[in-house]
């Protein structure tokens, strides 16, 4: 059941009038049986297996280890235990044919591997974001910043929270627990800042996202036709696509939990607006940013290895390389990490290598580039200057994306090569290069597409605005008369019944990152 | 050692780790006082600080720290 299909919003509808009709107290269950049968209708139902073994992992070990405390080496041995059992499904389900295909491809180095067989399991529905949020939980507990939950169902309902199982973002236990168990009496108002929130994302999605998908998809499919300015506003157009899926699909889910007032965490903040890649990671994806730094980043820091490092360092080669040499390396497992994250495939792996090098060679050069920006009296705080940063952080980004959208490291590179044939720039070459993409296409439906995406971009460009102005749209929207105020909703949705690509003949892709 | 001596003492690790001796810190000083104090720096600093005062701080202690003198706090009680 996708989160922009007909019965997911039939589901949503029941849903909430059963929760809002039985007495608070027992809401939380009634979440739970809710969280349980989407996953039922929406995934594998048996692959639900995986999915308790790691809830149960993550409530036997959280409650055994604050009961030992008191002795530090049992509690570490039981959190690795638990670990391992908690991350064995992510692990096999995802990472086998991973670990396959690389150790086939070094043995085949050296003329053997023929008998290396690939396997083929089905993962349980949203195993990288679930389980994420159960480690983290765990840790949490280990390190003393969260209690454990005594009920294994409630932990459950932690971990299976219908709305972000699938998706994310990736909540901290400390979010969620004052809000999942406690009761929640009706109010208009949330509920209705929650649909309008939905009706945003339906817009992203199904207006833009869809339409974009389309061409995007074509472009990629027959990169080879194409070349230079071409195929870079192609991938622009599949960073904007990207950008109005995960937002919309985030927006729907936000929207779909505030309506059973439980407020997730924001995955997105403006990434685009960020002056350099470290920013935009800490603006797009946030929840997992976050989670790596926390559960990945620190521990490798302040384990015993790289503290010994450090200081082997400072002997012999000094304050500064001490200081830069263990943080790089950290921040490369980090974002080797980041690019496996999204898959087993080496092409996710050199996307988040990608990112990672991009930061380093931008910390090795910082004062270099300081110097640059005074010589040339820039002004760092100027609009020009941020302008320049923001579009050449969406350049990197984009090349990044293309580690994530080619099948193979060869295609990415491939692609980034034809984009940078300079003979390929010229108008004779790239009108030409349109004519081809345009002749298959039917008039009609080009000309539809475009007119749907200017105006869903015009109408999301107004909530931009409120956005960076720190306002809420909701509000303001809730402080206009009745009659403006329906107006505006019922525009909004006709836009999308209009606009919206959706319907019995058309199967709405899934969300991109719906499938981790 | 008194808090006096202990914030001195931890104002050097500042200068220490941020290659900035006009840095003053203080009771209230956090990290958005201080241009270069990031997630990746404060664990340099907390490191710079363990090592100085000989202990190891709590990572509940590490994330959950919230200006310069919940660390002078955590300091006092640990030496």
């Amino acid at each position: 059941m996708s989160l922009v299909s007909f019965w997911f919003f039939v589901f949503l509808a029941v849903s909430l009038t059963v929760y809002y009709i039985i007495p608070g107290k027992c809401q939380w269950v009634m979440l739970l049986a809710i969280s349980l049968s989407f996953y039922a209708l929406a995934g594998t139902p048996w692959t639900a297996v995986y999915l308790f073994l790691t809830v149960a992992a993550i409530w036997a070990g959280s409650n055994y280890i604050d009961r030992i405390r008191g002795n530090s080496g049992k509690a570490k041995a039981v959190l690795i235990v638990c670990l391992i059992v908690a991350l064995a499904p992510l692990v096999v389900l995802k990472y086998s044919n991973f670990f396959l295909s690389s150790a086939k491809m070094v043995c085949g180095i050296f003329g053997g591997g023929q008998s290396i067989k690939m396997v083929n399991f089905v993962a349980s529905l949203g195993v990288s974001f679930y389980t994420l949020q159960a480690v983290g939980y765990l840790v949490d507990v280990y390190w003393g910043t969260s209690k454990p939950q005594k009920s294994i169902w409630k932990t459950a309902l932690f971990v299976c929270y219908f709305p972000q199982m699938i998706s994310g973002p990736i909540s901290r236990y400390h979010q969620l627990e004052d809000q999942l168990y406690a009761p929640h009496k009706f109010e208009y108002q949330r509920v209705c800042f929650g649909l309008q929130r939905i009706l945003i994302g339906l817009i992203k999605k199904l207006v833009v996202a869809e339409n974009i998908a389309v061409y995007a998809n074509d472009i990629f499919d027959e990169s080879a036709n194409y070349s230079g300015l071409f195929l870079c506003i192609g991938l622009a157009v599949y960073v904007i696509q990207l950008y109005m899926d995960f937002s919309g699909c985030m927006d729907i889910v936000l929207g779909a939990s505030e309506c059973f007032g439980v407020y997730l965490p924001e995955n997105f903040d403006r990434p685009f607006h960020s002056r350099s890649i470290q920013e935009f990671w800490k603006r797009w994806h946030i929840t997992l940013g976050q989670w790596l730094q926390d559960y990945i980043m620190y521990p490798i820091l302040r384990s015993k290895l790289w503290k010994k490092m450090t200081k082997s360092l400072k002997a012999s080669l000094g304050k500064k390389v001490s200081k830069s040499v263990p943080t790089y390396l950290a921040m490369m497992i980090l974002w080797f990490y980041m690019g496996l994250w999204h898959g087993g495939a080496w092409h996710f792996v050199a996307e988040g290598i990608w990112f990672g090098a991009v930061i380093i060679v931008g910390q090795l050069l910082d004062n270099l580039f300081k110097k640059w920006k005074a010589f040339f009296h820039i002004d760092s705080e100027g609009k020009w200057w941020h302008g320049f940063q923001s579009a050449r952080t969406a350049v990197i980004y984009a090349v990044g994306v293309l580690f994530f959208r080619a099948s193979t490291v060869g295609r990415a590179v491939h692609y980034v090569k034809a984009c940078l044939m300079p003979a390929s720039f010229m108008p004779g070459v790239f009108i030409g290069q349109l004519r081809t993409f345009l002749a298959p296409l039917d008039f009609y439906d080009f000309l539809k597409s475009g007119i749907s995406v200017t105006l869903g971009m015009a109408v999301l460009a107004v909530l931009f605005v409120f956005q960076a102005k720190g306002h809420s749209v909701y509000e303001w929207l809730a402080s206009r008369n009745i009659v403006v105020r329906w107006a505006i909703l019922y525009f909004l949705l006709f836009f999308v019944i209009l606009f919206g690509m959706y319907g019995p003949e058309y199967d709405a892709a899934q969300f991109i990152y719906g499938g981790f | 050692m008194s808090r006096e001596e202990i914030l001195k003492k931890v104002n050097e690790i500042f200068w220490d780790v941020f290659d900035d001796e006009s840095i003053v810190v203080t009771e209230e000083t956090t990290a958005a006082d201080i241009e270069d104090w990031d997630s990746l720096t404060h664990i340099t600093l907390i490191s710079e600080v363990e090592d100085e005062f000989g202990f190891t701080f709590a990572m509940k202690d590490v994330l959950g720290m919230k200006n310069v003198g919940e660390m002078l706090d955590i300091i006092e009680e640990q030496i």
